[in-house]
């Protein structure tokens, strides 16, 4: 019972870094609805090979919403109309046969398009390499139990934890701010007691390395919230503004 | 600790300046609605709070002057939020997304805010507190004079309505933003955060303009 739709798709395509990158039309017929999303351009891009025309490039590797490497705005909404899905975990099936879809790379200076819905997330690397992490010697495993950690700060902690560093949230931000990524991040540590040795000079070190990489500076329209697959919440934004005040005013 | 001019130059730090600065600007504004309320008292209890004011200088003028260093700070920093957003995105999306309106026209509600407020002051601050402008069936009453005739036109009340929509604009998304900046949010209070922020800003739309059209329809007394 697979049903089959047909799709126009408004892809963006760029050659290069430098290129100046333009939209072209495909229309795209037979679309099983049980295929997910990338599989979908898959299938074009075989089409394409075939052709003898450049394939639609996009990045990917794990397909099952987890590693934080798909990505691209389908109708101006990152990972498209799903909420809490990765690019990857959607399917056809959300789409109406006939529909025009726009495909457009995530859009930042910070975050530069390498080609077509590719984008360069260095940016995100350079924030973590600059805080987002501990360096304690931890040797081997402890006894569970050994650091007692409270209910409520585990699961605030893990719900932090979960942010797979896509940059939707960026990409949805009008002002392309990382705020929400590098909260996540920075209040997955301050979170838990782990955390806590290196959790201030995390926090400035991390918030100075965003600014510096040229990300916007949130306005609180908290678009970023509703874009991100990991429903990851805006009190970590409101967290890390606290915890910047204490580490960079009060201490 | 970070030093103070690297923590200001910080994206967090520049949105505190905003919101601190803001934040005094609204509490001025509510104090300053709160003086209009006595036009209604009429002429004499009116220009009696005025000649208060006037009594303190040169205290006034310190309040005055650090007024307008917040404000100016206010703008010379949202400016530069602005600025830097706009950098950050150079080439933006062919589809939209659905952002807030009100959050988006900030910079819009900022600046009609900023050509209100300049007019405002030219009109009411800079322009003699006596004489013809004053003059209200043959009496000279003063600064309540003044406001008295200024809004008898038509335009100039529609004009002033239209600022205050703006500071309405502005302000619903600006307080319960200060919240945010602050790191103040729980899921408990965050609605009543957010309709308080939009109740203050309507309540200080609304109150000033309803003063300015009753001036109009002729509820002020004149003597
Ligand atoms: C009576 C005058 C004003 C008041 C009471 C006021 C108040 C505020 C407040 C409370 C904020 C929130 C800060 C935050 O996001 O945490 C804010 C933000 C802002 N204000 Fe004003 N403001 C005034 C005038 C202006 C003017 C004249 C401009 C511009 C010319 C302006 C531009 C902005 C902008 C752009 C923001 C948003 C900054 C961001 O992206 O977060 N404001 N304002
Ligand atoms: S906060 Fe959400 S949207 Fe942003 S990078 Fe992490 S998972 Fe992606
Ligand atoms: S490919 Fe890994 S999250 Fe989509």
């Amino acid at each position: 019972m697979s049903d089959k739709i047909n799709l126009t798709l408004n892809v963006w395509r760029q050659k290069s870094p430098k290129s100046a990158g333009k939209f072209e039309e495909y229309e795209v017929k037979d679309v099983d609805v049980n295929s997910s999303f990338l599989e979908m351009i898959d299938v074009l891009n075989e089409d394409l090979t075939k052709k003898g025309q450049d394939p639609i490039e996009f990045d990917h590797d794990c397909r099952e919403g987890i590693c934080g490497t798909c990505g691209a705005m389908v109708n101006g909404r990152p990972h498209g109309p799903l909420k809490n899905t990765t690019l990857c975990q959607l399917h056809m099936r959300e789409f109406k046969n006939n529909e025009t879809i726009t495909l457009e790379p995530f859009r930042s200076t910070s975050l530069p398009i390498v080609k077509d819905l590719v984008v360069d997330r260095s940016a995100f690397d350079n924030i973590i390499k600059s805080g987002g992490f501990i360096s304690a010697k931890t040797g081997s495993g402890q006894d569970a139990n050994s650091i007692l950690i409270p209910k409520p700060d585990a699961d605030d902690a893990f719900n932090s934890a979960q942010c797979i560093g896509c940059s939707a949230c960026v990409a949805a931000c009008p002002n392309a701010s990382a705020m929400l990524f590098v909260a996540a991040k920075v209040n997955h540590l301050a979170k838990l007691p782990q955390g806590q040795a290196e959790r201030k000079s995390r926090v400035k070190n991390m918030v100075l390395a965003m600014d510096k990489s040229g990300f916007g500076n949130c306005s609180n329209a908290y678009e970023c919230e509703a874009a991100c697959p990991k429903g990851i919440s805006v009190a970590n934004i409101a967290a890390m503004n606290k915890d910047f005040m204490k580490a960079g005013i009060f201490s | 600790m970070l030093p103070i001019k690297q923590y200001f130059a910080s994206s967090i730090g520049k949105k505190q300046i905003a919101a601190v600065t803001g934040l005094m600007l609204s509490a001025f504004v509510v104090i300053h609605l709160l003086e209009n309320i006595l036009l209604f008292k009429g002429p004499e209890v009116f220009n009696a709070w005025v000649d208060t004011l006037q009594s303190t200088k040169p205290f006034l003028y310190i309040i005055e002057i650090g007024l307008l260093g917040v404000f100016v700070l206010h703008l010379f920093t949202t400016f530069k939020i602005v600025v830097e957003n706009k950098r950050a995105r150079k080439k933006g999306y062919k589809e939209e997304g659905a952002t807030k309106i009100l959050v988006k026209i900030m910079p819009i509600s900022g600046t009609a805010l900023l050509l209100f407020l300049i007019a405002h002051l030219i009109d009411f601050r800079f322009t003699n507190h006596h004489g013809p402008a004053s003059i209200v069936m043959g009496n000279d009453l003063g600064l309540y004079g003044l406001v008295y005739n200024y809004f008898q036109n038509i335009f100039r009340v529609v004009g002033y309505c239209f600022g205050l929509a703006a500071l309405g604009c502005h302000l619903s998304h600006a307080i319960q933003s200060v919240f945010q900046t602050f790191g103040i949010y729980s899921e408990k209070y965050n609605h009543v955060i957010k309709k308080t922020s939009v109740g203050l800003a309507t309540g200080l739309m609304i109150g000033f303009s309803t003063i300015a059209i009753l001036i109009y329809l002729g509820y002020a007394p004149t003597a």
